[in-house]
């Protein structure tokens, strides 16, 4: 991971439209974001959807428009690129014909279930981060999806220590299970 | 995996932030909780866990050392800018070391895949030795690349900055880029991004112009908004504004490259970044003094003027070189010509003979690597089942070979043979056998070239398991005379394959003389590692079979030590080889040898998943291997769970139902669960593979008789006589009709049926296993381990022993 000096100058020339800013941008949370898709892409559909695109559409899209980018921070910019695939992926499988098709006619009813199933819980998972507050949300989404340590967590949240963005984090969790299990009652 | 119970919520997120497994008491965590609260913290554990496997598939996807990519095997990563990575990779086709470029995921933004490839297309075209020569482009696995020359010399950049250039180096240098500049653009292409950092300085070829990532063909322009990848350090001013590459552009940045090979330092070295745009624009009106000699100070000045249209061609530049380059030469050449024009004479015709042979080798290569380089070329990207694709390119570039109309027979012979090794190598495709049929027709084949195709035949019968075929061709091999040492080679690779296929249809009896013959030819060998390497491969496997362990470790570690002087220490042959050996000392009767084989094998696999990755067959057989050995030490449930986590990628690898599989891991676990008191578990195991052997492989008579062993020796063992009669009567029939009644597998089998007949006190039983004894002491001699076995057996019954 890269310093958050090198992060925060990167993101800073992206906003002001530096093109050399979005390539190193690029270089930083390409190969990231692309390991991170890969288990994000539903399983069922994976054989519909070609990741790589969709990830190459997501940076495009993310790219696209620098004076609309908000993020102020390198959390912030996870999320942001985080939130595009996530749409993607969305619009895809809605016009992904072949999947409808697959999903009604090929799948057994086990197999329709479990997707079923898995799109639900990942559902219910996304809707609750929505409702967790930028800074949990993004220390949640850094440490459980992006498998980042404490330790570069720390360094990109502008956190004391590890341990502080390790105590940070399960106050986080802990927040995210009761937001789940109210929306569950509801 | 440890798994930890889990009994309180704060314990659950905890497992949750580590990423373990986890065993949750329901009933005490739901005492101080919220059911519906660790109900959400589950489902979040869950997908988390689920996004972490996907990732983990996706990464052993991923390109590493000892991956095999088309035909290439990774090595290691060297580099990575413009749009790619790039890795050292060893060509199989070509036998040599290359570098391969692979397009990464991101730069797909920039650029797609087909322009990836017209990079690689475009360099193709140009020929020069100054410049990067591309060897091909695939698509294989979803990852595009290309590959070129490897090259490990020092780059410009580095050299000025370390030790400097001498004046003659300079000179040198400029004159070999210039050619190189002028090659690519009389190809219509442009660079894009000429600079000390991508040139290299390799010995023996001189500087070498690198990293075609930014070129295009000059008839084309910048698509709108697009943007140069060139440096700022040698944009061209109008590239500031937003001109695209362009020959001009080419040329001004070469003339910045020149000022910086002969001033030792680029002429903006002490600009601020955010200056250059400036600096470069001073520079190029004058107002800056390059402080260049003399000589060359008006060219450059002239490449880099202010307007493009105003800088000289390539061409220009080029003839301009020439002339201040020849100013000197011209005096030395009066000087040379007045103290000694007789010697002279001599150098030069020397020199014209030189040329002459130096310019007809290069012409062939280039004939040669242009009709590979067509082939390939015009085939790709590869798409899914690219061993077809390859295969049509090799069969292409073999109709290319035998049409062209300048090579010469003699050349033409060499190449199809040559093509004929990489297609054998790569496929056991069928074309194999035309292509040898069209090689064998061409007329005046020299005894050498016979043997090549005759040993190249009788590998692809090896392949196909037709041994009585292979036995023909390598006989055919031996029969003609070897003179040189290269035939020698020939003769040895023969012996040491009719050795393997000996062993592997168990004729040992034939193999001794041949050893013998082996080791005579020795003494001839060119000393090429890789026959050596092939031969005390060989031996090992022989010593294994006479179970001398230690010779046969020590054989295999020979072999890796020749794979390795012949490659690299992290080649995939060099591995297997200590695997190899180390899996022989596992199944020492040794205590301390079995224990020293297990380590070996338990530090070598972190080695080969780390190098091949744990799907490749080398890191799967070693893991068997592995399990054999635990199983030998007597640890069978540590072998159990070796084996059991081998399993899944042995299936992918190998094939559920292949012999490999079948014959190898399964015997093994099979063995592990008898070995660990899962008798019942045991049978069925050896059941299955008896069922699937003969399902799977009905002509596989030998792996068929040998798993009805394997399960007669479980029920030898086990005593279960009821399934055992039959078996025995059925296989010994079996036996005698493959085989015949001398053959080791009739007699082992019929050795199991007296021992089953003296279990159940058949009054017989002792006579007629002293008659097999005396029938396996002529047939195999009395130290044959099977013959030891029987006489141990006689021992026992005469004890009363079980």
């Amino acid at each position: 991971m890269h310093p958050l000096s090198t992060t925060m100058r990167l993101i800073d020339g992206f906003k002001a439209g530096h093109s050399t800013a979005s390539n190193g941008l690029m270089d930083m949370f390409g190969p990231i974001l692309l390991k991170w898709a890969h288990g994000r892409v539903p399983h069922h559909a994976r054989n519909h959807l070609e990741t790589r695109d969709l990830v190459q559409d997501t940076l495009a899209l993310a790219f696209k428009n620098h004076d609309q980018l908000k993020a102020d921070n390198p959390g912030a910019f996870f999320c942001y690129l985080r939130q595009i695939f996530l749409n993607q992926v969305k619009q895809e499988l809605r016009k992904n014909k072949l999947f409808q098709v697959a999903l009604t006619t090929q799948f057994t009813h086990d197999e329709r279930m479990a997707y079923e199933e898995d799109l639900h819980a990942m559902m219910a998972y996304d809707a609750a981060i929505d409702q967790l507050s930028e800074a949990e949300k993004h220390v949640v989404i850094m440490r459980l999806e992006f498998g980042m340590s404490h330790q570069e967590i720390a360094e990109l949240t502008d956190r004391k220590s590890p341990d502080a963005a390790r105590v940070y984090f399960k106050r986080a969790v802990n927040k995210l299970a009761k937001i789940m299990a109210k929306d569950h009652e509801d | 995996m440890n798994d930890i119970k889990i009994t309180t919520k704060e314990q659950l997120i905890h497992a949750i932030d580590q990423g373990t497994h986890m065993d949750v008491d329901m009933g005490a965590i739901a005492a101080s909780s919220s059911k519906h609260e660790v109900l959400a913290l589950l489902a979040i554990a869950k997908i988390t866990t689920s996004i972490k496997q996907k990732q983990a598939d996706f990464l052993q996807h991923a390109i590493r050392p000892g991956d095999r990519w088309a035909h290439l095997e990774i090595i290691e990563k060297i580099g990575a800018g413009g749009f790619g990575s790039v890795y050292k990779a060893f060509d199989r086709i070509l036998q040599a070391e290359v570098a391969v470029k692979f397009l990464n995921s991101h730069s797909r933004l920039h650029i797609s895949e087909d322009e990836f490839l017209q990079e690689a297309r475009l360099m193709a075209t140009v020929r020069n030795p100054h410049v990067l020569a591309i060897h091909g482009a695939a698509t294989d696995q979803g990852v595009s690349g290309y590959w070129s020359d490897y090259l490990n010399g020092e780059v410009l950049y580095d050299r000025i900055l370390s030790t400097g250039l001498n004046q003659d180096e300079q000179i040198g240098i400029i004159n070999q880029l210039t050619q190189a500049v002028k090659a690519t653009h009389e190809c219509a292409v442009v660079h894009g991004d000429i600079k000390s950092l991508n040139v290299m300085l390799q010995p023996n070829r001189g500087a070498i112009l690198l990293d075609f990532g930014s070129s295009r063909h000059g008839a084309q322009d910048l698509k709108p908004g697009e943007a140069t990848q060139a440096s700022p350090m040698a944009m061209a001013p109008e590239q500031f504004e937003g001109a695209g590459n362009s020959q001009p552009a080419d040329v001004f940045a070469l003339g910045l490259l020149f000022a910086e090979i002969l001033l030792g330092q680029h002429p903006l070295i002490d600009v601020d970044e955010g200056q250059v745009k400036r600096h470069m624009t001073d520079l190029a009106s004058g107002a800056i003094d390059l402080g260049v000699p003399k000589a060359w100070q008006s060219l450059i000045a002239t490449m880099l003027s202010p307007q493009a249209e105003q800088r000289p061609t390539i061409q220009q530049v080029s003839a301009q070189v020439t002339r201040i380059q020849q100013a000197p030469l011209k005096q030395a050449k009066r000087m040379t010509l007045v103290l000694s024009f007789a010697l002279l004479i001599g150098i030069t015709v020397l020199s014209l003979y030189n040329n002459w042979r130096i310019r007809q080798a290069q012409q062939q290569t280039q004939t040669i690597n242009d009709i590979i380089a067509q082939s390939f070329l015009s085939i790709t990207p590869y798409e899914d089942g690219r061993s077809v694709k390859l295969v049509d390119g090799l069969k292409l570039a073999n109709e290319l070979i035998l049409t062209d109309p300048v090579l010469s027979e003699e050349t033409k012979k060499d190449l199809a043979i040559q093509l004929l090794t990489t297609h054998q190598a790569l496929s056991d495709d069928v074309h194999v056998l035309s292509l040898a049929e069209q090689v064998l027709g061409m007329p005046g084949l020299s005894e050498q070239q016979l043997m090549q195709v005759h040993l190249l035949l009788g590998r692809y019968h090896a392949q196909q398991q037709q041994f009585e075929l292979t036995s023909e061709h390598l006989n055919r091999v031996l029969s003609i005379p070897a003179e040189e040492p290269e035939a020698h080679d020939l003769h040895l690779s023969a012996l040491a394959m009719l050795i393997q296929d000996h062993i592997s249809t168990e004729r040992f009896a034939e193999i001794g003389p041949l050893m013998d013959q082996l080791n005579e030819l020795k003494e001839h060998s060119t000393g090429d590692p890789e026959v050596l390497a092939q031969m005390a491969y060989v031996e090992g496997q022989y010593h294994s079979r006479k179970f001398a362990r230690q010779q046969s470790h020590e054989a295999y570690y020979r072999a890796a030590t020749y794979y390795q002087q012949q490659h690299h220490e992290n080649h995939h042959s060099v591995l297997t080889s200590l695997s190899a050996g180390s899996t022989q000392l596992t199944l020492s009767d040794d205590v301390e040898s079995r224990n020293q084989g297990i380590e070996e094998l338990m530090a070598l696999i972190p080695r080969m998943n780390h190098v091949l990755g744990p799907n490749h067959i080398g890191t799967i057989k070693t893991k068997s291997n592995l399990g054999l050995g635990l199983i030998m030490a007597g640890r069978a449930k540590e072998a159990l769970e070796v084996l059991q986590s081998n399993e899944a990628a042995v299936h992918e690898k190998v094939g559920e139902f292949s012999i490999a599989n079948l014959r190898g891991q399964k015997i093994y676990v099979a063995w592990a669960l008898q070995d660990s008191g899962q008798t019942d578990a045991a049978e069925e195991a050896f059941r299955t593979i008896l069922e699937l052997v003969s399902t799977h492989h009905p002509s596989d008579h030998h792996s068929r008789l040998r798993a009805a062993i394997d399960l007669l020796h479980f029920y030898r063992e086990t005593e279960r006589f009821n399934p055992a009669g039959p078996l025995v009567n059925e296989s010994l029939s079996h036996a005698q009709q493959w085989f015949g009644e001398d053959s080791r597998l009739y007699l082992e089998i019929k050795a199991i049926g007296i021992w089953l007949g003296y279990l159940q006190a058949h009054p017989e039983a002792l006579a007629q296993m002293r008659m097999l004894h005396t029938q396996f002491v002529e047939l195999f001699g009395v130290e044959d381990h099977q013959t030891l076995s029987v006489a141990d057996d006689i021992r026992k019954m005469e004890l009363g022993e079980k």
